[in-house]
């Protein structure tokens, strides 16, 4: 398995009106080929803008990607690639899906001439070998009966159909990569459960890597190898499922994972819950985004930039050079050296 | 479960609404269900399975097709106006969308006075600013936001506005519908245990819609599942949980993600086939016979009636 | 680094997000200053309202005949010449202005009330009085209003007041069905309900959330019904069926100008350029406004 995926430092913004709203501010992370990588955080924490940044799809105006940024696929930076390149590499390296299935497909042309069409744009096959591959997609996608739904128009179908048919389309170039911005957060859970499944099925099959985009963790627990946790532009932490879930040392991951109600609690007890809201990315605040909210928070924290310090098992081995080996790593000046609450115990009824 | 008052009580109700000349949506079609004083009933159910419709008929917003609801024994929908302003002073809402749910040409002042206003709750002025002062502490926000727009806020403390928009006329009754899934989940956390707080405060009388199961479990006292316009199962929330009786119960808890991966990796998941069908066009007997693993034939031709399976535990489905 | 850097701090509040959204006046004077037609017909706008507002001023009176000094040529003394009677042509334009700027605005006002009003209560009473009041727009809007005006003007004597509720009562139809369909989208949205729950009348609503809500859609359309005001009487009152003499509107003078347009076309150029600088710009503001009102590009 090698890196399929590179991010590196990553800054992109939009300019509004109101002023220049930095959506992602230098992130880096790296994608393996065939694992499944989730990245985490509330809404407006610039996830979906770096999946489409990979996609190719900021328009620029009013979208920016600033000098430096670079976006690796086996190596190469595809953001200095043309528009033609562009082209062939959406679709059939990468491919993406989108929350609003509805939206996403088009209204007037049926299911089956929108997968042809795609199949048909990123390889060199006849109309037959066409409709038979996208019979075999939507076998893929386990819908019931795909010849006629090959006939069917986007609103005949259900919300759960459309959104299998959505990943068959995506699926019809063969890509390495398939993104999936909110997959499931339309749906409700049952099918959301049958979505779930389809994607860790059709990743067994193709060996596709999946780069899943939510704010569910509870769907990143079933199907993710390794969780990227942004917030406000920046990533908090990253690791493996387990480093995240349960060896999590940054206090907002953690409270993100307090924060949903698990069945075995008591009724009506208190949840953890984040005050405040998360900071204006017009003017973001100085040092570390989750200051103002943060209960650990130190005073170093309002002043400068957490680094990333690598975890591992025992605690904190340190900072260490960027590039070097993925592993668990969390942006937080708790770990520096320094600091006095290296060992700390999160704790559920302190200071609520 | 408490043997305490009832204070709304909700006789087969029927809500149909006609979508062309032939077709009629059934949005609820014959429920049945208390709710105690003091108490919270959470409502779950999909898309579409007429939670939202329910409720809202419940408190009047909606005339009702058939049926009855009886507020403190008086018929919701054959109030009189004087009534019908009343029973708008005792039974207040909280909406899911608080960007839509908040007159954006209007001060967070204005829009928590409105009900005081139209009560003639408050003598003067002053004594109102106190109020609405005292409201927004209560509710978690400054006094000094009284003066600002609702745009100038984030959506979890617009949610807050709403809901000292709907305590301003002192309720005892307080039907939220899905306040929290528009939200963040960092800060619908905040919302919860504000409601949480709210009611144990004032001694709130709610009823709680939602579709977040893990949600409604933790605020609920009884919750009821509701399916393609049907109650299927009403029982205390830790009886439904621990001992969930209808298949479909079973499988929308078995559906829920669970954010701790060893459990996601171990668990049994009882998987429904297919979607839910139109409401326009439920299917015959137990709407639920074509998704059920265990449908017999009896449950294709009659509809279940709920029945007291266990002692406060109603059930509709042939097989209990 | 100092050895502080690591101790906890206490909370502070936390700031609550800035404002970016902007009030309904500095929305509309920042797309101004972007727009630079606007603010050029903003500007002119302002001048030719200043100019009617204090015509007094002048020393000349624009009803006393000079006869000794008829179809004088722009010079000095008459800025603009003076007309076949001997009149300062400049004073009679400025009070052409007022008749014409206050036949505009107030019929614009009249529209607009009767527009919104029969508007907001159709589309939010909704079902037959949705119904009736609808037709009944419908069958104003058929009625070819002009031919109408110039029957009724010519039948009974036109005076300024009349002019003004005649134009009223023909323009309001456009506003009553934008007003329905804001009302329609506005009244289904949950404030409204909430209110509605919370006890408040339909005039409450109505007057307190809904009208108050689509007040950058009336703006617009009232802007622009200036301008459609202003060209219609003019019409009537070149037409003769407007404005009666002595009274000068830009119309009547340009009535009187016709008869000397070879020798004098200043005469007609004055009042035209008057008539097309305020109905430009009219219009021009209201795509601006419109603009600057309606989408709303941070939420």
């Amino acid at each position: 398995m090698g890196k399929i995926l590179e991010i590196k430092d990553l800054r992109v913004s939009y300019h509004t009106y109101a002023g220049e709203v930095q959506s992602v501010r230098g992130i880096s992370f790296q994608v393996e080929e065939g694992e499944t990588i989730a990245i985490v955080g509330e809404s407006g924490c610039g996830k979906s803008v770096t999946a489409k940044t990979v996609m190719g799809l900021i328009s620029t105006p009013p979208g920016e990607i600033k000098s430096g940024s670079q976006v690796l696929y086996f190596g190469e930076n595809i953001l200095e690639q043309s528009e033609k390149e562009w082209e062939r590499y959406r679709g059939a390296k990468c491919s993406m899906i989108f929350q609003d299935a509805l939206t996403s497909l088009n209204p007037t042309m049926n299911i089956g001439k929108q997968i042809m069409e795609n199949i048909l744009n990123h390889a060199k096959v006849t109309k037959e070998e066409a409709r038979r591959q996208a019979v075999e997609m939507l076998e893929l996608v386990k819908i019931p009966d795909p010849a006629l739904c090959l006939k069917k128009y986007p609103h005949e179908l259900s919300g759960g159909m459309r959104q299998r048919v959505m990943i068959a389309i995506a699926l019809s170039g063969r890509p390495k990569i398939l993104i999936a911005d909110e997959p499931t957060t339309a749906l409700d859970v049952t099918i959301q459960a049958q979505i779930i499944d389809l994607m860790k099925d059709i990743q067994k099959k193709l060996g596709t890597t999946i780069i899943l985009i939510t704010h569910d963790l509870g769907v990143v627990a079933g199907i993710a190898d390794k969780v990227v946790v942004m917030y406000s532009g920046k990533i908090m932490e990253k690791g493996d499922l387990n480093q995240i879930f349960y060896g999590h040392r940054h206090p907002y991951t953690w409270a993100l994972l307090n924060a949903a109600p698990s069945l075995e609690l008591e009724n009506k007890q208190q949840l953890v819950s984040i005050e405040g809201t998360p900071p204006d990315l017009i003017d973001p605040p100085v040092g570390c985004p989750f200051a103002a909210r943060c209960r650990y928070c130190m005073n170093i924290c309002t002043e400068a930039e957490p680094p990333e310090y690598v975890m591992s098992a025992e605690g904190c081995r340190g900072q260490e050079e960027r590039g070097s080996r993925e592993e668990h790593r969390t942006a937080c000046w708790l770990y520096h050296p320094d600091s006095r609450y290296q060992d700390i115990e999160f704790d559920k009824e302190a200071g609520i | 479960m408490k043997t305490e008052k009832v204070i709304l009580e909700v006789k087969n109700l029927k809500k149909y609404f006609r979508v062309d000349s032939r077709r009629v949506l059934k949005a609820v079609d014959d429920v049945s269900f208390q709710i105690y004083e003091g108490e919270t009933l959470g409502i779950v159910g999909e898309s579409g399975c007429g939670k939202t419709t329910c409720g809202r008929t419940c408190i009047g917003v909606y005339d009702k097709t058939d049926g009855q609801v009886l507020y403190r024994g008086q018929d919701v929908h054959q109030m009189n106006k004087v009534q019908k302003k009343e029973f708008t002073k005792q039974v207040q809402m909280i909406f899911q969308d608080p960007y839509s749910s908040l007159d954006p040409r209007k001060k967070v002042h204005d829009i928590i006075a409105e009900g005081m206003r139209i009560h003639h709750l408050v003598d003067s002025g002053a004594q109102e600013v106190e109020e609405v002062q005292k409201l927004l502490l209560q509710v978690g926000l400054n006094a000094e936001h009284a003066s600002r727009y609702v745009h100038e806020f984030s959506g979890g403390q617009r949610q807050r506005i709403g809901i000292a928009r709907a305590l301003a006329v002192n309720p005892e009754f307080l039907l939220c519908d899905e306040p929290i899934s528009a939200l963040d989940v960092s800060v619908q956390a905040q919302i919860v245990n504000l409601l949480v707080r709210l009611q144990k405060e004032r001694g709130l009388t709610s009823m709680f819609i939602a579709h977040d199961l893990s949600m409604v479990k933790h605020i609920s006292d009884r919750v009821g599942v509701m399916y393609l316009g049907n109650m299927v199962e009403l029982a205390a929330s830790r009886e439904l949980y621990r001992n969930p009786l209808h298949p479909y119960t079973q499988a929308l808890l078995s559906a829920i993600p669970i954010p701790n991966p060893e459990i996601e990796k171990n668990r049994k998941q009882i998987h429904l086939a297919g979607e839910i069908p139109s409401p326009m066009n439920p299917p015959k007997g137990c709407h639920f016979c074509n998704r059920c693993s265990r449908a017999k034939d009896r449950c294709r031709m009659e509809a279940p009636v709920l029945r007291e399976v266990e002692p406060q535990h109603y059930v509709a489905c042939h097989l209990q | 680094m100092d050895k502080n850097s690591f101790l906890r701090v206490q909370k502070e509040e936390t700031r609550i997000s800035a404002n970016y959204e902007r009030g309904l006046l500095k929305d509309v004077l920042i797309s101004l200053k972007e727009n630079k037609l606007a603010m050029c017909c903003s500007v002119i706008l302002l001048l030719i309202l200043l100019v009617a507002v204090f015509a007094p001023l002048s020393p000349y009176d624009p009803d006393k005949q000079e006869l000794t000094n008829q179809l004088a040529r722009p010079s000095a003394e008459h800025w603009f010449g003076t007309d076949e009677l001997g009149r300062d042509y400049f004073t009679r334009a400025l009070y052409g202005g007022r008749i014409s700027l206050s036949v505009g605005f107030l019929s614009m006002v009249l529209s607009t009330v009767i527009g919104t009003v029969i508007g907001t209560v159709s589309g939010y009473m909704g079902g037959k009085t949705d119904a009736f009041l609808m037709r009944f727009t419908d069958i104003f809007m058929s009625v070819p209003s002009f031919l109408l005006m110039v029957v009724i003007n010519s039948l009974f004597p036109p005076k300024v007041w009349s002019m003004i509720v005649i134009l009223g009562l023909f323009e309001w139809c456009q506003i009553a069905r934008i007003t329905r369909a804001e009302t329609l989208s506005l009244k289904e949205r949950d404030f409204v309900l909430a209110s509605k729950h919370l006890g408040a009348s339909h005039r409450q609503i109505i007057f307190g959330h809904i009208i108050p809500n689509m007040s950058s859609s009336i703006i617009v359309a009232g802007s622009l019904a200036v301008a459609r005001a202003i060209l219609t009487e003019s019409a009537l009152s070149f037409m003769g069926l407007g404005v009666q003499l002595p009274k000068a509107s830009w119309g009547t003078m340009l009535q009187g100008a016709q008869v000397y347009i070879m020798d004098m076309p200043s005469l007609a150029i004055f009042p035209g350029i008057f008539i097309v600088l305020t109905v430009f710009s009219f219009n021009i503001l209201g795509d601006a406004l419109r603009n600057a009102l309606e989408p709303k590009m941070i939420k």
